[in-house]
């Protein structure tokens, strides 16, 4: 109906259907009389979850799962996807159950477990899979200080089972196996998650020194003859690190919030990834470069944390203000 | 939690980071991948990689799309380079040995032992096929400096090939680019292998 036909019709109809200018302001969620006819609903708990951080990144992971999933016709790998959700997912509700969580909704397993089928090839056995969340899930209950789990359990799992098991990792969820038109999907749905977690510094500080290294090596000609820095800049490589740094290198929980340790953080993970790579090559670089920093990070948290024992006993002694403890984690 | 980055900053940020992995992708363009690397040991093979790439590409088109293309590519330039490097280096770098010469006319390769090797983005993968009695009696990967675990296409891949006596592999999921990498190693080891005066 256009504005004209409305204001044609008797100002009791108008005023019936729009509502009142002063009722507009008391509702909530209205915003102009002129614009708006109704009070905005609030959004229902499945928006509510895809406006969060996890449920943003389930949403973007799942969209290259289906990229990914179609053009290779790999239903294996969406099988592995699933197994490894379900896993994971499963064995967060019961430790849930068992702390007596108010909020036992396993959105952690779920995303943990995407990554997990994103990273494993198709062709790894559905126990190796079931094993792989399960080791993850653990790794993020049990590792932890305070309340944070210190590694990144996707990446803490494929890097042990890939030494352990020799598990096939394709990350095909990078897109890798895709022309290369493809890349831009990647690229936007790492733009999207970085901007929702406010990981700017972490990711351009990565790539940017990920790539600065290998440059440099290139330039340098170091590097072996099977792994050469040309070939990290490269399909398929340069799409575990781009997908890396954007799903895995952010992950919240695992990875520090001010700009400050966050650029920290990143130096640590680019400097050991692009060594383990020039050194000894493989596929485990990546991982072994986020969980050096996750360790790196948690050297950090506990060096904070006996100095805000220490503070806080100095507190309790004095009972000087300038002694509190100020730690967020620990407070 | 910090304050957000001004997007001014974000796109300059992603501009230097940009600018970075141009120069060095450009820096490492000139012969120094894996890719370059293995496409000199390519060059050992026989120059019949332009007819392996011409023959297989649109076979494998339809499997892995682009990236196809770039294998093709490859393999002729690496068969381009093996005309004027064959002369110089000839059958020392050992891509057969003792065929037998004889000229029969029913067996469509000849008996002996070919090698073969191809190369993409991932790496580069190098395979012993051995003919006997005219057939396919053993094919062995011989090197696999690829990205990715041997284990993904050794020994399916090879079993396959002696089993159905075809280079008609199924690509294995998870390992598009290795199956590639092994079917035109093995096209090429065939090529050699090829008896000319074969009529069926």
């Amino acid at each position: 109906m256009s504005s004209n036909d409305q204001n044609q019709r008797p100002v009791s109809q108008r005023t019936a259907q729009m509502g009142s200018p002063s009722m507009h302001r008391n509702q909530p969620g209205a915003t102009n009389s002129t614009t708006s006819t109704r009070p905005t609903p609030p959004p229902g708990p499945l928006r509510k979850f895809l406006r969060t951080p996890k449920g943003t990144v389930m949403l973007l992971l799942l969209g290259l799962m289906v990229v990914g999933a179609i053009h290779a016709s790999d239903r294996a790998g969406v099988a592995n996807i699933v197994i490894a959700m379900v896993t994971a997912s499963a064995i967060d509700v019961v430790v849930g159950l068992m702390r007596k969580n108010k909020r036992i909704f396993p959105d952690g397993g779920m995303v943990t477990g995407l990554i997990i089928g994103l990273v494993l090839s198709g062709t790894v056995h559905w126990p190796v899979v079931v094993l792989t969340s399960a080791i993850a899930v653990a790794s993020k209950h049990i590792l932890k200080i305070g309340r944070k789990p210190i590694f990144n359990p996707a990446a803490f799992a494929l890097l042990l089972t890939l030494f352990v098991f020799h598990t096939g990792q394709s990350w095909w969820g990078d897109l890798a196996d895709l022309p290369v038109l493809f890349l831009p999907l990647l690229l936007i749905a790492g733009v999207i998650i970085t901007s929702r977690v406010n990981k700017w510094p972490q990711v351009f500080v990565y790539l940017g020194t990920y790539f600065l290294i290998l440059t440099l090596a290139a330039s340098l000609h170091l590097g072996n003859a099977s792994f050469t820095p040309g070939d990290a800049l490269r399909v398929p490589l340069v799409n575990a690190a781009l997908f890396m740094s954007f799903f895995m290198l952010t992950d919240p929980p695992t990875s520090p919030g001010k700009y400050a340790e966050q650029v920290t953080f990143s130096v640590v993970a680019a400097v050991v990834s692009a060594a383990v790579y020039l050194a000894v090559g493989g596929l485990a670089y990546l991982l072994i470069g986020l969980l050096a920093a996750n360790a790196w990070r948690a050297v950090g948290l506990l060096r904070a944390s006996r100095a805000n024992q220490a503070s806080a006993q100095a507190y309790t002694q004095n009972g000087t203000e300038k002694a509190k403890p100020r730690n967020e984690m620990f407070g | 939690m910090a304050t957000k980055m001004s997007p001014k900053f974000v796109v300059l940020s992603a501009l230097a980071v940009g600018a970075i992995y141009a120069t060095g992708y450009s820096v490492s363009a000139a012969g120094s991948t894996a890719l370059a690397a293995s496409s000199s040991s390519a060059s050992n093979a026989s120059n019949a990689a332009s007819q392996a790439s011409g023959s297989s590409s649109g076979r494998s088109s339809s499997k892995s799309g682009g990236q196809t293309s770039n294998t093709a590519a490859h393999a002729s330039r690496s068969s381009s380079a093996s005309s004027s490097s064959n002369a110089a280096q000839g059958k020392s770098s050992g891509t057969s040995s003792s065929p037998s010469k004889a000229a029969n006319t029913t067996q469509q390769y000849l008996d002996g032992t070919y090698n073969g090797s191809a190369a993409n983005q991932i790496g580069a993968v190098s395979v012993s096929v051995t003919v006997h009695g005219g057939k396919i009696a053993n094919v062995q990967i011989t090197s696999c400096y690829t990205h990715y675990p041997e284990s993904y296409i050794d020994p399916v891949l090879p079993d396959y090939v002696v089993a159905h006596q075809t280079t008609q592999i199924p690509v294995v999921s998870g390992a598009t680019l290795s199956t590639e990498d092994f079917y035109y190693a093995v096209v090429q080891a065939l090529q050699q292998a090829q008896n000319p005066h074969y009529k069926g």
